[in-house]
């Protein structure tokens, strides 16, 4: 098929989008290091939580994906199953001002309350830090660091990747499955997946 | 005549849910009424028993926002055609018109903006009756994006009559042969390609670059998982490198997706249903 074009080329165009590389994350080396402040104006770090598991959960508040998963409670489930068993749970809110997904500290808090979520604190990254450092491309992302501080698991909270809530109850969590298995003792079976959701919204790279 | 009927549309009640309650960037809920027209077309005005018959799936997108193509990227999810057909009839799978690149935060989608028709061949029956009525359905399932996602569902139906002949129309015929033309081009042979921990690099056939004086080559993979979509392509000579995607592990042994191969002086635009025969290094 031969066809001349109408518009500016879709790969030059491309070329002039894609900057420097992004951060690459690989299951098994060092997960990278955040300074940000979260919902209760405290300012959090990874190094923080050495000797714990601790799970990093993208969020948007107005994703269809996202959601999915507060809406049928399945997020929620599991923040208040894992923080019970010593996790530490981070959700990361990081969009910027003006963007789907953006929260003050005052409404992340607010958000915390209406829907019952339990994290361990709300990061508030509207400057795309946590994102960068861990080249979030959707919500929801999950990580899972185990205690030595290496990235276990990176990539969809489960095996569905739509935003339809019925698909939950026979989908297979990643998150879960990850978690028991490092509580175990066991390796990790899946380490990384492809993240499904909504795309994650960037600062301008200051 | 086509032969095709508008259904109801209704957004999933999440994504009505998800509106005007955060931020400034909101939009006023009229503002995402529509954002997708479905159409169900049939090319020809009756199905011939034993013939195959093209249907499409037409969706038009309000500016600026767009669909997904078979393998969204890195975000996004591909629409779905779930088929109400007859006893015996049976539709293969959507022949997906070349999409485009589409930035996503740091990364990339494959996707569609204005019009785009999904092609689907239905097979009839041998012993479908002449004379009959068919009713020929579809539930289709899309995420239709700008900077926020709106998932969305529509139930489409037509009815053609069963014979053995019928005239041909000429407005479908034309619609069908713009769809056609928007079908990447096959080649006679596999590509070859080696696999490394994380890069890929796949030799590009001859013909695919020839007469185009200052080239350059996008593949975009049927698999998700194969390559990070946003990384830069380089292409060298023939050999297009690829950057791996996040999930590792054993590459398969062949692959499949669509090499985009344009003039860096702009005039063509060429692309190609490739697959691939991986070597690991």
């Amino acid at each position: 098929m031969n066809r001349s074009l109408a518009t500016v080329s879709a790969i030059a165009a491309l070329a002039l989008v894609a900057g420097a590389a992004n951060a690459e994350i690989k299951a098994g080396a060092p997960a990278p290091e955040f300074q940000v402040v979260d919902s209760t104006g405290k300012m959090r770090s990874l190094g923080e939580f050495k000797g714990r598991t601790v799970v990093l959960e993208w969020t948007n508040n107005g994703c269809p994906y996202v959601k999915k998963h507060y809406g049928a409670g399945n997020m929620q489930a599991l923040q208040k199953k894992y923080t019970a068993d010593g996790v530490v749970w981070l959700s990361v809110a990081s969009s910027p001002q003006g963007e789907q997904g953006y929260v003050t500290a005052e409404q992340a808090n607010n958000d915390t309350k209406t829907r019952g979520a339990a994290p361990t604190a709300v990061l508030l990254d509207p400057g795309s830090k946590v994102s960068r450092a861990y080249d979030a491309r959707n919500t929801p992302l999950m990580v899972v660091i185990d205690a030595k501080g290496t990235v276990a698991y990176y990539g969809a909270i489960d095996d569905k990747p739509s935003s339809n809530p019925a698909d939950i109850p026979g989908a297979k969590n990643y998150v879960a499955q990850a978690l028991d298995e490092i509580k175990s003792g066991k390796p990790v079976s899946v380490a990384t997946t492809r993240a499904y959701g909504c795309y994650v919204k960037y600062a301008p790279q200051s | 005549m086509f032969g095709e009927i508008l259904a109801m549309r209704r957004l999933a009640a999440a994504a009505v849910a998800a509106l005007c309650v955060h931020g400034t960037a909101m939009a006023a809920q009229g503002d995402l009424d529509n954002l997708v027209t479905a159409r169900l077309l049939a090319e020809p005005t009756a199905l011939a028993p034993g013939g195959e018959a093209w249907l499409a799936v037409e969706l038009s997108m309000k500016p600026g926002w767009h669909t997904y193509w078979r393998n969204p990227g890195d975000s996004g999810q591909p629409t779905a055609i779930n088929w109400i057909l007859p006893k015996n009839y049976r539709a293969g799978a959507i022949h997906w018109p070349v999409p485009r690149q589409i930035p996503a935060g740091i990364g990339v989608s494959y996707g569609y903006a204005d019009t785009v028709a999904l092609l689907v061949p239905l097979i009839v029956p041998k012993l479908a009756q002449t004379g009959a009525q068919v009713e020929i359905a579809a539930t289709v399932e899309w995420l239709v994006c700008k900077e926020i996602c709106v998932p969305g569902e529509v139930r489409l139906s037509l009815k053609l009559p069963v014979a053995v002949s019928a005239p041909p129309d000429t407005a479908a015929k034309t619609l069908f042969d713009k769809a056609r033309a928007a079908l990447p081009a096959e080649l006679a042979a596999p590509a070859k390609g080696k696999a490394g921990e994380s890069a890929l690099v796949l030799e590009l056939p001859d013909e695919t670059l020839k007469g185009i004086a200052a080239p350059q080559a996008v593949f975009m993979p049927f698999d998700d998982t194969l390559i990070d979509h946003a990384a830069p392509q380089t292409l060298k000579g023939a050999t297009l490198a690829l950057k791996r995607g996040q999930v590792q592990g054993k590459p398969p042994a062949e692959t499949g997706g669509l090499l985009l191969v344009e003039d860096k002086a702009g005039g063509i635009s060429r692309a190609y249903n490739l697959s691939v025969q991986f070597k690991t290094e």
